[in-house]
């Protein structure tokens, strides 16, 4: 009985000590799995938040109007559509272009033969409308065009799954002198 | 018989010849007449898809019957709303110009809800893929707008589209608006067609909206863009490959809308607009217009962000459409109410004459210009008489709510979003703006305000427009508002207190001293003026007959014509001795139907005597849209009350315009009279006809009936002495002769009414561009111009701010050189009238013009140099006469006198068209001006004489003591040059230069070096300031030499009347002209060569390849046939050459500067002229033009003739031509950077339309010029 009594358990209590932790360790192991599954799923918003602004970013820039005057003094708003079900997944949100810098071209850099450069000549009378002053000479002799570098941030934040992309995209055009750059 | 015929045609043949010698500008303002047959029409486009459904809650009920709208609480039933309610304020009073007066029409989205629906025309309801015509355009009076409701009300949710079909619907409209038999829909339209005899667009007016997140501007299933490529190839014939069809049908850009100008885009709705606007309806079969687009975006606040792109379309249709954009929020009915009303108040708007703007130069940023912008205008009179209105008023630059630059007036704040205030169907300013300056309250300087301004409005005996009997708004009315009624102010009791300056002879101005003033204490004044007009004409006793009231006359009526253009004929039995003369009497018509009509609806009445026209013996028409048609009455009375006079008084001795005075006049019995309080006391007048030495006629200041009253007077006298001359210049209205009549007339003033000022107190400012000058400070801006009434004005152009206790806007000083004493008699008597072409009086004569050029400024801002901190001002006469006065205006209340230029310094000196350009030279301390010699009066003989005797030749002039420097006469004697200074004789100058003088500084060391002229027989010269060792060119050193010849005999006879532009690159220096006789504006059917219609005019682009300072030994001038003919744009032969294109030869031809070509020109249309000055800007060259209108009735005709507005691209010839809306003389270009609320941005006025004073944006191509630089997250 007293051989009984010593053996009555022991094994018992440790293999359900050992099943309680595997039974933890397996479902540490399937939370881990989950956790993981929501990593992968997570990257692939993220990837899909990046195509999104990516697109957007492209779109936009295409976009010829949106560098002229008038340029857009609000956001422009890209819908995706990831899966089609027809439901708006993500929206990309570009910022009115950020003028990083302007410099006026001299008419005397421009080559009449390009087209590009011959868009921006002008009348070489002066403009100084009989207002003498000690630097008129050195404000003669600008084109119509100005060398200017543009910043395009596309913004997309999904309040479903809360990935947050920030693309920004440099763009270098000329455009016609006087193009508002208030930055 | 035989005989008779042959004499006949002689007789025929000697009246075309004997055509008038004299011709000038403005005999194009000869005949207007505001107005046509036509009433302007309009249609409604109203995007009515399903998306109308956004709930809103906007309260808007029906006017009629208060109850709500059928699509409820919606978008779509806001507009339903609106729009009923709009068309019912048209029965209101306020409105009732616009009843009867204009055609509204309503197009809607086609829908299977409207199979059967029945529009009254039986033409079909067409496929739901289009427009469908729910309303077709109606002149709407009380029965069709009841008609126009009903229908919109019958609009529930059944009947709005799935989907936007906008490109289709605005599609559909061109169809219907020019009755087209071919549609979106399928619809035939022609039996909706009508002649335009009036030259206006139909305006077509689209209600757009944003009001749901999936809001769209797209096109439906309609197919758009195939249907504008349809119209431009078979309509209008354009070939695939040709400029117009690449121009019409390639998709433009929308900003923040992506994909807008893909080829395969889906909005082709702005597109659509553009050709209605744009297309050149004389290259189509189909009896086409064109239409004018506007638009109203209604929109959601909450969704403007998501709906960016969709709003900036809606904007686009607008602009590209030539219209104006409209926003208001979904909710705002009486918003929407609102614009619709200002849309048709546009639309009824006439035009009158403007001539040109200026912008003052910023003082502290170089190179650009303050938003502030003055409006030179004029307005030709009626009947032909020498004094015209005129004004100069102040507007300013903003952005409109899609950031487009625009024209906008005082009462916007142009740190918002602003509306433009041009009305862009007639080229004027709309007729609801408000200048700067202009007030219906006025203070003087002090800011006290005037206590004797009459509160019933300065123009309470002439009302006329919006304003009607008050200044503000001023609108496009001239006389309103602006300078003219600060001079009013100032001046409104007496004119005691205006500054106006005179020399008392002409050469006796001090230069040292203040100039002596313009005023009946000078006594030298006095004296000059006696000696011009002679001793007065005094005579005895008279009597006085005006009028006649004639009874128991039989009469009927006939009446045709729509809206506001009804005319009748009354016809009556003549047994009265009814004697009528449409110049001088009205009618008044009693015992007929005023008697059973309401006050306001009365016509003919002595409240509101009738003007008359097409007098017979027995017939006379009146304008009125009240007279009963077709209906007969007996025992009437028609009282013709008058403003000829009959006078008789013995041995009177006056003569014809002379202004009279009759004094002690009584009227012994007052029976059957009207106005007879101007028969009492002293009676003013002018001689119109003298019929035997003691009897005239006397036109009095306004209508009187005193046919059998025993009206004498005592004694008469010539009004016109050299006082009465003084105070009237000063702005005294003491004859009684206003066009327009003021508050106080002479006949009624007193103390209760001491008003003089006259309303004619500012004339016409016609070529005279103002000139400002920034003296920056507490200053600012003073703006100085000439007017044709002696005036040499110096106003204070700020906004706010006194300037030596002038109030802004008011007039610091004025000037009147001796040189004009003698014209101002006319300017009094306003007689004799102008010689028009069809004006037959026999007196009549050539316009006389006083300061009428263009003014130059100098203001020195330099340190260290002799004229350091001054400002001058040099001011010419064009047709005024052959001088140029100089003055210093430092201080700009005290202007000092400092020198003349006339034909005693230099014989050869013409009349001075050519506005000094001012320069720095090198060799010369001094800043010199630089101008052509002037005109000869000679050339407005038809044909042109083949030489000139006067202005042949290029001047450079010391701008501070007017010495001759340099110039190149066909004839030096006579002149004396400064020291240092040469003349030199230049064989082959036969003819005048009136243009400007073109300076370039090619080294760009701040000295001019290199000039370009123009004269009148077509040739270029260009002038070498450097052309020996650069450091120190002798004037004797100066190269003159012809460039190019570009005129000729017969149809070659080329005329530059403006100079030519230059535009300095790295191969050549393109000189760019455009030929025109703008002084012989009219058409004529006389082919004989020669004459200035059948002159073929060009615009010139001539490649000066010389592009150091002196041309080689070897040069030779550059002809006609040195040059491309690009009127059919060339290709390239591939070898430096031009050849036709065709199917081997496709490259378009490009001028480098490579290989041997000289340059191209291309021809103007068939009578069209160049009539401005060409302006490049960006790689395009902007210029103006006038085709004069060969009058035809069957076809629209506005009398001014079409101004056509040229883009032409530089390096290729391609061009663009836009038209001007409203015809006339465009004034020429002006571009630069503008200053709007701290964003500085370029701008062209007077480039492209609609009205010469839209300012719009030089546009780049920027495809295929973008690169990417960096990329990264964040």
């Amino acid at each position: 009985m007293k051989v009984v009594r010593f053996q009555s358990g022991a094994v018992l209590l440790v293999a359900l000590v050992m099943l309680g932790i595997f039974s933890i360790i397996v479902v540490s192991m399937l939370g881990g799995s989950n956790i993981n599954f929501k990593i992968a799923g997570n990257q692939q918003y993220h990837v899909e938040a990046k195509s999104a602004a990516s697109n957007a970013i492209e779109a936009f820039v295409s976009n010829s109007a949106n560098f002229a005057i008038p340029l857009p003094d609000k956001n422009t708003l890209f819908d995706n559509d990831f899966n089609g079900d027809g439901k708006v997944d993500m929206v990309a949100v570009v910022a009115p272009p950020l003028c990083l810098n302007t410099a006026p071209i001299k008419q005397r850099e421009l080559d009449v033969a390009d087209p590009a450069d011959a868009q921006c000549l002008g009348t070489g009378q002066g403009s100084s409308g009989g207002v003498l002053t000690d630097d008129s000479a050195a404000l003669q002799g600008n084109s119509w065009c100005t060398k200017m570098s543009w910043d395009i941030a596309a913004t997309v934040g999904d309040a479903n799954t809360a990935s947050r992309v920030e693309m920004h995209q440099g763009v270098y055009l000329r455009e016609v002198i006087g193009t508002p750059c208030l930055n | 018989m035989k005989t008779l015929s042959s004499l006949i045609r002689l007789s025929l043949v000697v009246i075309a010849v004997s055509m008038p010698v004299q011709a000038e500008d403005i005999d194009l303002f000869a005949g207007i007449t505001p107005g046509g047959a036509n009433p302007p029409t309009v249609l409604l486009g109203w995007h009515s898809t399903a998306n109308s459904n956004a709930s809103v809650i906007h309260g808007c009920v029906y006017g009629d019957s208060g109850e709500a709208p059928e699509l409820g609480d919606t978008v779509g039933g806001m507009e339903q709303c609106a729009l009923v309610n709009t068309m019912l304020s048209l029965l209101e009073p306020r409105n009732e110009y616009l009843l009867e007066a204009i055609k509204i029409g309503l197009m809607v989205f086609n829908e299977n809800g409207y199979s059967s629906f029945d529009n009254g025309t039986g033409l079909g309801n067409g496929n739901d893929r289009c427009g469908f015509l729910l309303v077709p355009p109606k002149l709407m009076n009380a029965a069709n707008i009841s008609g126009f409701i009903s229908k919109l009300k019958s609009i529930d949710n059944n009947k709005l589209a799935n989907q936007s079909r906008l490109g289709d619907l605005v599609a559909e409209s061109w169809a219907m608006l020019n009755g087209l038999s071919s549609s979106c829909s399928g619809v035939d339209y022609s039996g909706l067609a009508e002649t335009a005899t009036e030259c206006r667009d139909a305006v077509l007016v689209y209600i757009g909206n944003a009001t749901k997140e999936t809001s769209s501007v797209a096109d439906g299933t309609g197919e758009p863009d195939v249907l504008l490529k349809s119209q431009l190839s078979s309509a209008f014939g354009y070939a695939s490959s040709s400029a117009q069809y690449k121009f019409y049908a390639t998709p433009r850009a929308v900003t923040q809308l992506t994909n807008s100008d893909a080829a395969n885009n889906k909005y082709w709705g702005d597109e659509w607009t553009r050709f209605m606007y744009l297309a050149n309806t004389s290259d189509s079969a189909q009896s086409d217009r064109n239409v004018s687009t506007y638009s109203i975006a209604v929109y959601d606040p909450d969704l403007e962000n998501k709906l960016a792109g969709e709003i900036n379309f809606l904007a686009d249709l607008a602009n590209e459409g030539g219209g104006k954009a409209f926003k208001v929020t979904a909710e705002n009915h009486a918003g929407l109410a609102d614009i619709l009303l200002q849309i048709f108040n546009e639309v009824q708007d006439i035009n009158s004459a403007f001539s040109s703007a200026t912008l003052p130069v910023s003082a502290n940023t170089q190179g650009t210009f303050l938003n502030q912008v003055y409006i030179a205008s004029f307005r030709p009179d009626r009947n032909a008489a020498p004094r015209w209105n005129g004004n100069v008023k102040q507007y300013q630059l903003g952005f409109d709510s899609g950031g487009n630059i625009v024209l906008t007036d005082s009462t916007q704040d142009v740190s918002q979003s602003v509306t433009s205030v041009t009305n862009p169907l007639t080229g004027s300013i709309s007729g609801n703006a408000v200048s700067f300056w202009t007030t219906n309250t006025p203070q003087n300087a002090a800011g006290t305000a005037i206590a004797d301004w009459p509160v019933d409005g300065f123009w309470r005996n002439s009302p006329e427009g919006q304003g009607f009997a008050f200044d503000s708004p001023d609108g496009d009315l001239v006389e309103k508002g602006g300078a003219g009624q600060i001079l009013r102010v100032d001046n409104l009791l007496n004119s005691a207190s205006r500054r106006v300056y005179t020399c008392n002879s002409a050469g006796g101005c001090p230069t040292a001293t203040a100039l002596p003033n313009f005023d009946t204490s000078n006594s030298a004044l006095v004296t000059a003026l006696d000696a011009e007009l002679g001793a007065a004409e005094e005579g005895g006793s008279a009597t006085v007959k005006v009028g006649r009231y004639d009874d128991n006359e039989s009469i009927s009526t006939s009446c045709s014509g729509n809206g506001n253009s009804v005319v009748c004929t009354i016809t009556h039995d003549g047994s009265g001795g009814t004697n009528l003369d449409a110049a001088t009497d009205r009618v008044v018509i009693l015992n007929a139907w005023n008697e059973s009509l309401p006050a306001n609806k009365q016509s003919c009445s002595y409240a509101n005597p009738c003007a008359i026209s097409n007098v017979t013996a027995t017939s006379f028409d009146v304008t009125s849209k009240n007279i009963p048609n077709g209906q007969s009455y007996n025992g009437v009375v028609i009282v013709e009350v008058s403003r000829a006079a009959a006078v008789a008084q013995t041995g009177h001795g006056l003569a014809v315009g002379d202004q009279v005075k009759l004094e002690n006049c009584t009227v012994g019995n007052e029976s059957n009279t009207y106005n007879i309080d101007l028969l009492k006391g002293t009676v003013l007048g002018s001689v119109s006809a003298v019929s035997s030495a003691d009897a005239y006629q006397m036109t009095l200041s306004n209508y009187v009936l005193a046919e059998n009253n025993n009206v004498s007077c005592g004694t008469s006298q010539v009004a016109l002495t050299a006082e009465t001359l003084i105070d009237w210049v000063r702005g005294e209205d003491i004859i009684a002769n206003e066009t327009r009549r003021g508050p106080c007339p002479p006949e009624v003033r007193d103390a209760d009414c001491p008003i003089t000022a006259r309303g004619s107190i500012h004339a016409d400012v016609l070529h005279s561009r103002p000139a400002v000058i920034n003296y920056g400070g507490d200053t600012g801006v003073v703006v100085f111009y000439g007017a044709n009434d002696g005036h040499f004005r110096a106003i204070n152009g700020n906004q706010t701010g006194n300037i030596a206790g002038v109030q802004p806007g008011g007039e610091l000083w004025s000037f009147i050189a001796p040189e004009f004493f003698g014209k101002l008699k006319r300017q009094f008597n306003n007689d004799p009238l102008v010689n028009y072409p069809n004006v037959l009086d026999a007196r009549a004569r050539a316009r006389d013009y006083f300061f009428d050029g263009n003014t130059t400024i100098l203001q020195d801002k330099r340190t260290g140099e002799a004229t350091s901190g001054k400002s001058y001002i040099f001011f010419s006469a064009r047709r005024g006469g052959r001088l140029l006065y100089a003055m210093d205006v430092t201080n700009p209340a005290a202007p000092r006198f400092m020198w003349r230029l006339t034909e005693a310094e230099i014989p050869e000196l013409g009349q001075t068209w050519s506005q000094p350009k001012l320069a720095l030279i090198k060799g010369h301390d001094n800043p010199v001006l630089i101008l052509g010699a002037g005109y000869d009066p000679a050339e407005d003989a038809e044909p042109a004489p083949a030489t000139n005797t006067q202005g042949r030749g290029v001047l450079i002039l010391d701008s501070v003591t007017g010495g001759v420097l340099w110039a190149a006469l066909a004839d030096c004697s006579g002149v004396t040059p400064a020291t240092g200074g040469h003349c030199e004789a230049v064989s082959g100058m036969n003819k005048s230069f009136p243009a400007d003088v073109t300076v370039l500084d090619k080294d760009l060391d701040g000295y001019v070096d290199r000039l370009y002229a123009a004269d009148i027989g077509g040739n270029i010269w260009r002038v070498d300031l450097e052309a020996s060792d650069p450091a120190d060119t002798a004037f004797s050193d100066v190269e003159i030499n012809k460039l190019a010849s570009l005129g000729g005999s017969g149809n070659n006879a080329r005329k530059f009347l403006f100079g030519p532009d230059v535009v300095p690159t790295n191969r050549f220096d393109a000189v760019v002209a455009v030929s025109g006789d703008r002084e012989h504006p009219l058409y004529t059917d006389d082919n004989t060569a020669g004459l200035a219609y059948n002159v073929e005019n060009k615009f010139f682009m001539i490649m000066d390849k010389n592009m150091g300072k002196s041309l080689p030994a070897d040069f030779t001038t550059v002809t006609l046939s040195d040059l491309v003919d690009q009127t059919t744009l060339q290709c390239s032969d591939g070898s430096g050459g031009a050849t036709s294109c065709n199917e081997s030869n496709t490259t378009a031809l490009y001028f480098s500067g490579e290989g041997s070509l000289k340059g191209y020109y291309f021809n103007l249309l068939t009578g069209e002229k160049g009539v401005n000055a060409p302006l490049a800007v960006a790689g395009k060259v902007y210029f103006g033009t006038n085709q004069p209108d060969v009058p035809d009735a069957e076809s629209c005709s506005a009398n001014l003739g079409n101004a056509g507005a040229y883009i032409v691209d530089l390096v290729t010839g391609e061009r663009q031509r836009n038209e001007f809306a409203g015809g006339g003389l465009p004034p020429s270009p002006i571009a630069g950077l503008v200053t709007i609320d701290g964003k500085t941005v370029p701008f062209v006025i007077g480039g492209a339309g609609p009205s010469p004073f839209d300012p719009s944006t030089p546009a780049l191509d920027l495809s295929g010029g973008r690169k990417r630089t960096y990329w990264y997250y964040k």
